[in-house]
């Protein structure tokens, strides 16, 4: 049996954090919750996450530059960003391939399960290829 | 911000094809200019008038010289033959330089010797012993030692004037007569000499009378005004004498002065009006200028104004919009939740308790989206899209509901535009037609050129549009639809508006609503 696929969910509104956590735990995801950059940047260098779902506007550190910041090494999470705005054309060619999905809140439960699903798949499959 | 003061001043500036002052000054240096050539004018004419009268005062000196030169010559003549007791030889001998001139003869008469008192005689007028004519009778009355003269009278055939002297020295009674014809008909010459430049007329009388003409150089022809008259005097002898000038006495030059000045003024009156008229309309034109940036001034700063005031509610709308998705999302999610949670708990009345929840958060959320797109103006980024491949875009994101057929547009048809802003607008424009449809219907997507443009056309069979709602129909909010935002169709006049373009919505006659956008061509046609 595989081990359960470990997601992160980055959000400083309590509400879309816990319910988007809670939605994912219903779909068997093992998720663990962060409040802003900072605890995520901390939650992703203790753990090895498959999928990390973030918020782009956060304090102290926004999601951009979490993404920006991830250790190449060991192969990062596949990841999720989400934005109450527009996402621009230079944020897009900035970030590359190191994003999975761009998500406009409000997110549809069923895109956010379909986007994170998707996510883990190229995650699992790049770590499975990797060294 | 008026420019020109209404009324009557401006209706007569129209009228006039120059300006006010411009004509002020024409009148004012060209009726100077008049003036001056007057009083120039009158100078020289008064300074001709003068040498005039002075050149006809010395042509009476030299013609009062000829004459005394007769009474010198008749007071010789009558002394000799009374000295010499009538002898014929010596009057032959006076006589005969005076009677060498045609058509003048001299006698010597005793005035007291009755009806032929002519004693010696030469000329062809007179002879010795004949009858005197009565004028020249009637002149020995007078006859004194100061020379005297009759007036013209005919003799026969000729014309003629007598002159007498009866001489201190001689006898009592005797007279010397002069009798001379005279042709006033035959113009005198007068081309050489000092006058040469007048033309002279001596009458045997007091004042100018026909009958009694002596002599003119303009022959029967009057003489010419202006003229100057001066008295020849010479014994008991008064004859009028007149001159006029045949060429101005000023010189061609004075003549020509006042004219000149005329012309230099009138000239200059041109001048200065043309130098006026151009400055005048220079200034109207600057006013012009100024009063269409001041308005233009005036509509940028009302447009900043709006400007603002709509970046003000826009950018509230934006943070609205924004801010709204957080707790839309977290409301989304925990409708989910609770769904999940229920799960075959649920019973009727709380699935369609959810559902409604499920809907107005969607609504909501949709509104969201719609007004943040409306207030994200951007220029737009215009290339040559074609239509065809637009609509395929529009039905790959937007799917027509079953029952409903799209008609597109054949590959070609060129419009110049933002392709995502385009996107957008035939997105709105279509899906508005697939609602307006609900029981299934066709759109017809077309395009065409059309003045200087490209004219795109969505065409429904629905039931068309209430009237009520006409043309607002492209205003924020206003929609016929239970769960329209009211954006669609304002996000549409506004990027068609950014394009330059315009839209419209318009009944079909065959049934139907019919929405038309023109885009004009904003591309050449050679970069395509």
């Amino acid at each position: 049996m595989a081990a359960p696929v470990l997601v992160l969910v980055a959000d400083d509104n309590a509400g879309i954090r816990e319910t988007t956590a809670m939605i994912l735990r219903g779909s068997g995801y093992h998720v663990v919750a962060a409040a802003d950059g900072e605890e995520a940047m901390a939650a992703l260098a203790a753990g090895a996450f498959d999928v990390a779902v973030l918020d782009v506007r956060m304090p102290r550190r926004d999601g951009v530059a979490v993404v920006e910041d991830l250790d190449p090494r060991p192969p990062p999470p596949g990841v999720v960003l989400a934005s109450a705005y527009t996402f621009d054309q230079e944020i897009r060619q900035r970030l590359g391939e190191r994003v999975c999905r761009y998500l406009r809140k409000p997110v549809r439960p069923e895109d956010l399960i379909d986007a994170v699903g998707h996510a883990a798949d190229l995650a699992r499959g790049a770590a499975g290829t990797g060294p | 911000m008026v420019i020109e003061a209404p009324g009557r001043p401006s209706e007569l500036r129209a009228r006039l094809p120059l300006a006010m002052v411009t004509v002020a000054v024409l009148v004012a240096v060209a009726g100077l200019s008049v003036a001056a050539w007057w009083v120039v004018q009158r100078g020289v004419q008064r300074q001709d008038a003068a040498l005039l009268r002075n050149d006809t005062s010395q042509v009476v000196l030299l013609l009062q010289e000829a004459v005394q030169t007769v009474s010198a010559e008749l007071t010789a003549l009558g002394t000799a033959a009374a000295e010499s007791g009538d002898s014929a030889s010596v009057f032959a001998q006076e006589a005969k330089p005076i009677v060498r001139q045609p058509g003048v003869s001299v006698a010597v008469v005793d005035s007291r010797a009755g009806p032929a008192p002519v004693v010696l005689a030469a000329g062809p007028e007179l002879q010795p012993g004949s009858p005197l004519p009565a004028p020249v009778v009637a002149l020995l009355g007078h006859a004194g030692p100061a020379l005297t003269a009759s007036p013209v009278f005919t003799d026969g055939a000729a014309r003629v004037v007598a002159f007498a002297v009866a001489p201190v020295a001689s006898r009592p009674g005797v007279v010397a007569v002069e009798v001379a014809q005279v042709h006033p008909d035959r113009a005198a010459p007068n081309a050489t000499g000092p006058y040469s430049q007048l033309d002279v007329a001596v009458y045997a009388s007091r004042r100018p009378s026909a009958s009694q003409l002596l002599l003119s150089t303009t022959g029967v022809r009057p003489l010419p005004a202006p003229t100057a008259s001066a008295t020849l005097s010479v014994g008991n002898l008064h004859w009028d004498t007149v001159g006029a000038a045949r060429v101005p006495l000023v010189g061609g030059s004075a003549a020509a002065g006042p004219w000149v000045v005329l012309a230099v003024g009138l000239l200059l009156a041109a001048a200065l009006a043309s130098t006026v008229e151009v400055l005048v309309r220079r200034q109207r034109h600057t006013t012009r200028i100024v009063a269409r940036r001041e308005r233009e001034l005036l509509e940028a700063q009302t447009a900043v104004v709006r400007q603002e005031r709509l970046s003000a509610v826009g950018q509230m709308a934006t943070i609205i919009g924004h801010e709204l998705r957080n707790p839309l999302g977290a409301a989304i999610n925990s409708l989910y939740l609770a769904r999940m949670a229920l799960g075959d708990r649920l019973d009727d009345e709380a699935e369609s308790h959810l559902v409604r929840a499920e809907r107005e958060t969607a609504r909501a959320a949709a509104l969201s989206e719609d007004l943040t797109a409306y207030m994200r103006e951007r220029p737009p980024t215009v290339v040559s899209v074609d239509l065809r491949s637009l609509v395929d875009d529009v039905l790959d994101s937007t799917p027509p509901p079953e029952g409903i057929t799209v008609e597109a547009p054949e590959p070609g048809t060129i419009v110049d535009a933002d392709r995502d802003q385009l996107l957008q607008v035939l997105i709105n424009l279509v899906s508005n037609a697939f609602e307006a449809m609900p029981d299934g219907g066709t759109v017809r997507v077309g395009g065409r050129a059309l003045d200087g443009g490209t004219e795109v056309t969505v065409d429904d069979t629905g039931p068309g549009v209430p009237p009520e709602i006409g043309e607002r129909a492209f205003e924020p909010f206003v929609t016929t639809r239970a769960t329209g935002t009211g954006l669609g169709l304002a996000i549409v006049k506004q990027l068609v508006q950014n394009h330059g373009g315009t839209v419209s919505m318009a009944p079909r006659p065959e049934g139907g609503t019919r929405v038309a956008l023109w885009l004009p061509a904003t591309r050449r046609q050679e970069e395509r």
